[in-house]
């Protein structure tokens, strides 16, 4: 199939009201992650926020990229979705750096998804940092969200704890 | 030359309040109102515009958490989260039974509606930026339908994807099943 048919099949699947992650992914493989990428860097907003959460279920290094350019972005739209898709790329080389930098962003909702992020992820790494984040953010909604993760962090025997 | 079927009587109304989190931008909240109405006059159901209230002092909630965390984690299904429940708190002096759609900036999933709701505050939430037939198509699923069709079909609603953007598109439809369905709502007056 020629790329340009590929990038509107693509672009198709990620058009739903409701788009179905688990349906959608089935339909694409490592092989598409360079389309998803160019969707995240060059295409509109909706579109790039779809392909942002494509590239965290497809759970692949190769999205990296496009997932900094994304938390990176001048939109926050963007930056709050890779924080949220970062939730499922924790185990990635880059990930926690840039969840790190994600919490000190100026938009609260992409502060909230870094946080959430942490807290699905359970990234012990970064738990200074939520600390600091639930003693001295301005919202007092992301302070408690915040002690929250801190929580979910302390669990004992929880997965992703190492 | 398509014939017209008869709207089905008698005609029944709907009130709809908004709660604005983020200002529509693309279609307007007339256009939006108006598109509804055009579909869900074919139901013989009157759409009325309720109570319009700019929220203050939400922002925490105006990316709002459908789920969907996690590989394999649907959003917008099964239970709601807490953000849609404290979403759903806010509204003041809504009659019972009242439906409100909520207008944030985004959601997770980049969902730009979902319809979850608590059962005793109907509600369903879009983006500020979603397509104009949005509300209409969220707003059925609070009054029934779950689902949308397995096959694309452009002239339905309640099809997964939209297929008309603007007013000057030809409205999507409500099937005769569906008609049924939203008609017999207890949220209908």
């Amino acid at each position: 199939m020629p790329q340009s048919r590929k990038k509107e099949r693509i672009v198709n699947l990620l058009s739903a009201y409701e788009p179905d992650y688990s349906r959608i992914t089935a339909k694409l493989s490592e092989k598409d992650i360079p389309i998803l990428n160019e969707l995240v860097m060059q295409g509109p907003v909706d579109v790039a926020a779809r392909a942002i959460i494509c590239l965290g279920w497809l759970s692949s290094e190769k999205g990296i990229p496009a997932i900094e350019f994304a938390a990176k972005s001048d939109n926050p739209i963007l930056r709050l979705t890779a924080a949220h898709s970062l939730g499922n790329l924790s185990n990635k080389p880059g990930a926690w750096d840039l969840i790190c930098g994600l919490l000190d962003d100026n938009d609260i909702g992409v502060r909230k998804f870094a946080l959430k992020s942490i807290g699905h992820s359970k990234i012990p790494h970064l738990k200074e940092k939520v600390v600091q984040v639930s003693l001295s953010d301005p919202n007092e909604h992301i302070r408690k969200l915040a002690e929250h993760v801190l929580e979910k962090l302390d669990a004992p025997n929880t997965p992703g704890n190492h | 030359m398509p014939t017209q079927q008869a709207t089905p009587t008698p005609r029944k109304s709907l009130t709809v309040h908004i709660k604005i989190l983020t200002q529509p931008h693309g279609p307007t909240l007339l256009q939006r109102f108006g598109a509804m109405s055009k579909v869900y006059d074919t139901a013989g159901i009157d759409v009325l515009q309720g109570t319009l209230e700019t929220l203050q002092h939400v922002a925490a909630l105006n990316d709002l958490d459908i789920g969907g965390h996690g590989i394999g984690e649907p959003a917008c299904e099964g239970e709601i989260t807490f953000e849609q429940e404290r979403l759903a708190e806010h509204r003041d002096n809504i009659p019972d039974g009242d439906i409100v759609v909520y207008i944030c900036r985004s959601m997770t999933n980049a969902n730009v509606g979902c319809a979850n709701h608590p059962e005793d505050k109907p509600m369903a939430a879009i983006t500020a930026t979603s397509p104009l037939y949005t509300m209409a198509h969220e707003v059925a699923h609070v009054l029934g339908i779950n689902g949308h069709p397995k096959k694309l079909d452009k002239t339905r609603l309640m099809n997964s994807v939209a297929t008309a953007f603007t007013e000057n598109d030809l409205p999507p439809i409500l099937t005769k099943s569906e008609i049924k369905k939203i008609r017999s709502s207890p949220l209908l007056k």
